[in-house]
């Protein structure tokens, strides 16, 4: 009796106990980060080139966006991208990867990737493939798309990045959504472009939907006022040079 | 033995002191204190002010101990991106600033005595400082202005100058306003505005507007505006040529217009959004339809259309377009009938596109015999209930029964006076409203047409005078897509 009574009593002063909840135990991680409609996903190619720039460039910094996993920090913390299988540029060469502080509280964050306009680049597309290294502070993240919600569009977290570097004018990717409104992509048709309208970046992000409508039209009308001046304008390979 | 004996009972005695001091009596001796109870008690709780009106509520509060309390007031907006307080007194007494829209406000009387509260909503719509009526583009003493009769008959004088404190050089050619966008166009000959419809503010001139116009100023005719159905595409027709700018809900998504449209064509001043995907226009070098798809930059031929029996081919109508003004108009398919006066080698034609939201097709073509004046007429306009139309020739104002193809003269401006414009009012296709010169005064005339599609009593209803010389007269319209 007397001991039946003691236990219940010492069980009484243990019987409520806080209940720790579980949380994320591991290393933190790092991946690429894109929209799904950007597509800047794994398949997809971006591409840079000197000639595009408006003033002559010795080097230039790209920035990729990458996206944190795991917990938020209140220290900076390194992170640091290496090259993968397919690269075809050389480091310390036509790029540079350096490990980067990110700002303490910060879950995206701009890599700077520099890239140097070097002599192989005025004949040669190189190909630089990135992934995630591991840092002290950062394995792999986790990967995968996040389905949209009412206010978040469908967005990406992937483990390698494809970038194609160059001298040359070479065909842009956002080309693809110019097709229709500038016609083919040719290095004359972009020079006269860059002439005309001023602007060195034709990227849907960069004109928006009414530069996507109307350059066409003050294309058109400064070709027409070229071609009665000086006949056909021919680009690289002959070709006459329109917009539809 | 009493040791052990105790012991063994602890336990037990200690139970029994931990039931003991777990519950203790409660005398409930309460002190209760009557309060103040107060209530507001206004029948009205939703309130119509102009933009830049004042806005006055006083509410009435009633109290049960009204003698013993004093209070604290506040009015706050309720809105979710907006919960400014707007006025701490017991009545409300404010200038309105806000943009056009319907407003929560929470009205807040707070005891001192006890902190004890009491909350009223009220409702507010801020409309327009400009909602509903005519404008009346005009040119005084050589300068332009456009003035308002608000459906109230309130005359605002130039409320572009008051609104905006500066004055608009040049005269007064044109001014448009569908409703839409948020925003209207005027066109002085020297130079376009954009205007907030609501409030009037400028809202950019030609170099952000029409940075590429291709004809050099003044404009030698009065250009045109449109926006099409869909709201995503504004035209302009500015001598002859064509211009295209992306639109929107508001004025926030307005971009400017292209450089000239590329062909060869010389338009006449005329936008005629037909289904929801195409515009037409009119080409009076060729004297055929041309077309324009949204979001498309391209100007086309429109495509041959079978003859049929008292209709035409829109690639190849042969006559040269006067005029045009809508036919049938609803909200969702503004342009579905349009009807045109053309010119041609033996008279006058009256021709019309008809259709439904998805395709168009011509309409009628046949001759304006027995209509007196025809060939000198300047101003049209159709009803869109009755198939009749008005025009005018100098002082007189005639009736056209498009079925009964003939015309009859039904009212006579005194000697001296010219028509410049008539303007039916397209919501109702009840009200003709007519502008009219005497020299270089103005004058504007309210006419009520009755089920024959005359004027009720032969005569006009109301007339404003004191206009300079009118070059147009245009519906005010409020900003349907709020």
């Amino acid at each position: 009796m007397k001991y039946i009574l003691y236990v219940t009593m010492v069980f009484t002063l243990f019987s409520c106990k806080k209940e720790a909840v579980e949380t994320y135990q591991g290393k933190d991680g790092v991946s690429f980060f894109a929209y799904t409609y950007q597509q800047l996903h794994t398949t997809a190619t971006r591409s840079y080139s000197f000639a595009f720039q408006s003033t002559v460039k010795t080097r230039d910094t790209m920035y990729i966006p990458l996206r944190l996993t795991g917990k938020l920090s209140d220290q900076p913390r390194t992170v640091l991208l290496k090259t993968a299988e397919g690269t075809t540029a050389t480091a310390g060469v036509d790029f540079e990867l350096k490990e980067v502080t990110i700002p303490p509280g910060v879950y995206i964050f701009n890599y700077p990737l520099v890239l140097i306009n070097s002599v192989g680049m005025a004949s040669h597309v190189y190909r630089i493939v990135l992934e995630p290294a591991e840092t002290k502070d950062f394995t792999l993240g986790t990967l995968g798309q996040t389905p949209a919600t009412n206010t978040v569009q469908t967005e990406e977290n992937f483990r390698y990045l494809k970038i194609d570097v160059s001298g040359m004018y070479i065909r842009p990717a956002y080309w693809d959504l110019l097709d229709a409104d500038f016609g083919e992509f040719s290095a004359e048709k972009y020079k006269f472009m860059v002439k005309i309208l001023g602007i060195t970046d034709f990227s849907y992000e960069n004109i928006g939907s009414d530069g996507l409508l109307n350059y066409p039209v003050t294309l058109r009308n400064a070709l027409a006022a070229y071609e009665a001046a000086n006949g056909p304008l021919l680009d690289e390979n002959g070709q006459e040079i329109s917009f539809p | 033995m009493h040791l052990k004996y105790f012991l063994k009972l602890s336990p037990v005695f200690i139970l029994i002191m931990l039931a003991f001091s777990a519950c203790k009596k409660d005398n409930q001796s309460f002190k209760y204190d009557q309060i103040n109870d107060i209530k507001i008690t206004d029948a009205t709780t939703s309130f119509t002010v102009a933009q830049r009106d004042s806005l006055i509520i006083t509410p009435t509060l009633t109290q049960t101990m009204p003698e013993s309390d004093s209070f604290t007031y506040s009015w706050k907006l309720d809105t979710p991106t907006d919960t400014t307080t707007i006025a701490k007194t017991k009545n409300l007494r404010i200038k309105v600033t806000l943009s056009p829209s319907t407003y929560q406000v929470v009205y807040k009387v707070t005891s001192k005595k006890n902190g004890i509260y009491t909350l009223k909503r009220y409702t507010v719509v801020v409309t327009g400082i400009y909602p509903d009526g005519w404008y009346i583009v005009n040119n005084k003493d050589g300068k332009g202005k456009v003035s308002l009769i608000r459906t109230d008959d309130v005359i605002f004088d130039n409320p572009m100058e008051v609104a905006n404190n500066k004055t608009y050089p040049g005269k007064a050619l044109a001014l448009y306003n569908f409703g839409k966008g948020g925003f209207f166009y005027y066109f002085s000959d020297q130079n376009v505005y954009r205007f907030n419809m609501n409030d009037w503010l400028d809202l950019g001139d030609k170099s952000s507007i029409l940075p590429g116009l291709a004809t050099p100023l003044p404009f030698k005719t009065a250009p045109v505006f449109m926006i099409n159905n869909l709201q995503f595409e504004q035209y302009i027709v500015a001598d002859g040529n064509l211009y295209v700018g992306l639109s929107g809900a508001n004025s926030d998504n307005v971009k400017p217009f292209t450089q000239r449209i590329p062909g060869n064509y010389n338009l006449f001043p005329g936008i005629f959004p037909a289904d929801y995907s195409m515009t037409y226009f009119y080409d009076n070098n060729t004297m055929s339809f041309m077309q324009m798809p949204y979001l498309s930059r391209i100007l086309d031929r429109a495509p041959a259309t079978p003859l049929t029996t008292n209709s035409f081919d829109m690639a190849n109508v042969g006559k040269k377009m006067i005029a045009y003004d809508r036919g049938v108009t609803t909200l969702s398919q503004e342009g579905i009938e349009w009807y045109y006066i053309m010119e041609g080698n033996d008279g006058r034609y009256l021709l019309s596109l008809t259709g439904d939201g998805n395709s168009t097709h011509p309409g009628i073509n046949q001759k304006m015999d027995s209509s007196p004046e025809i060939g000198s007429a300047t101003n049209f306009a159709t009803s869109s209930i009755l198939k009749q139309l008005y025009y005018t020739a100098g002082n007189n104002v005639y009736l056209y029964d498009i079925l009964a193809k003939s015309a009859r003269l039904i009212y006579t401006f005194p000697t001296g006076y010219v028509i410049k414009d008539i303007e039916m009012k397209r919501s109702t296709s009840k009200q003709l409203v007519i502008g009219v010169n005497n020299g270089s005064a103005g004058e504007v005339y309210y006419f009520d047409i009755n089920a024959q599609g005359e004027f009720n009593n032969g005569t006009y209803t109301k007339k404003f005078t004191g206009f300079g010389e009118i070059m147009q007269i245009a519906a005010a319209r409020q900003n349907l897509s709020m």
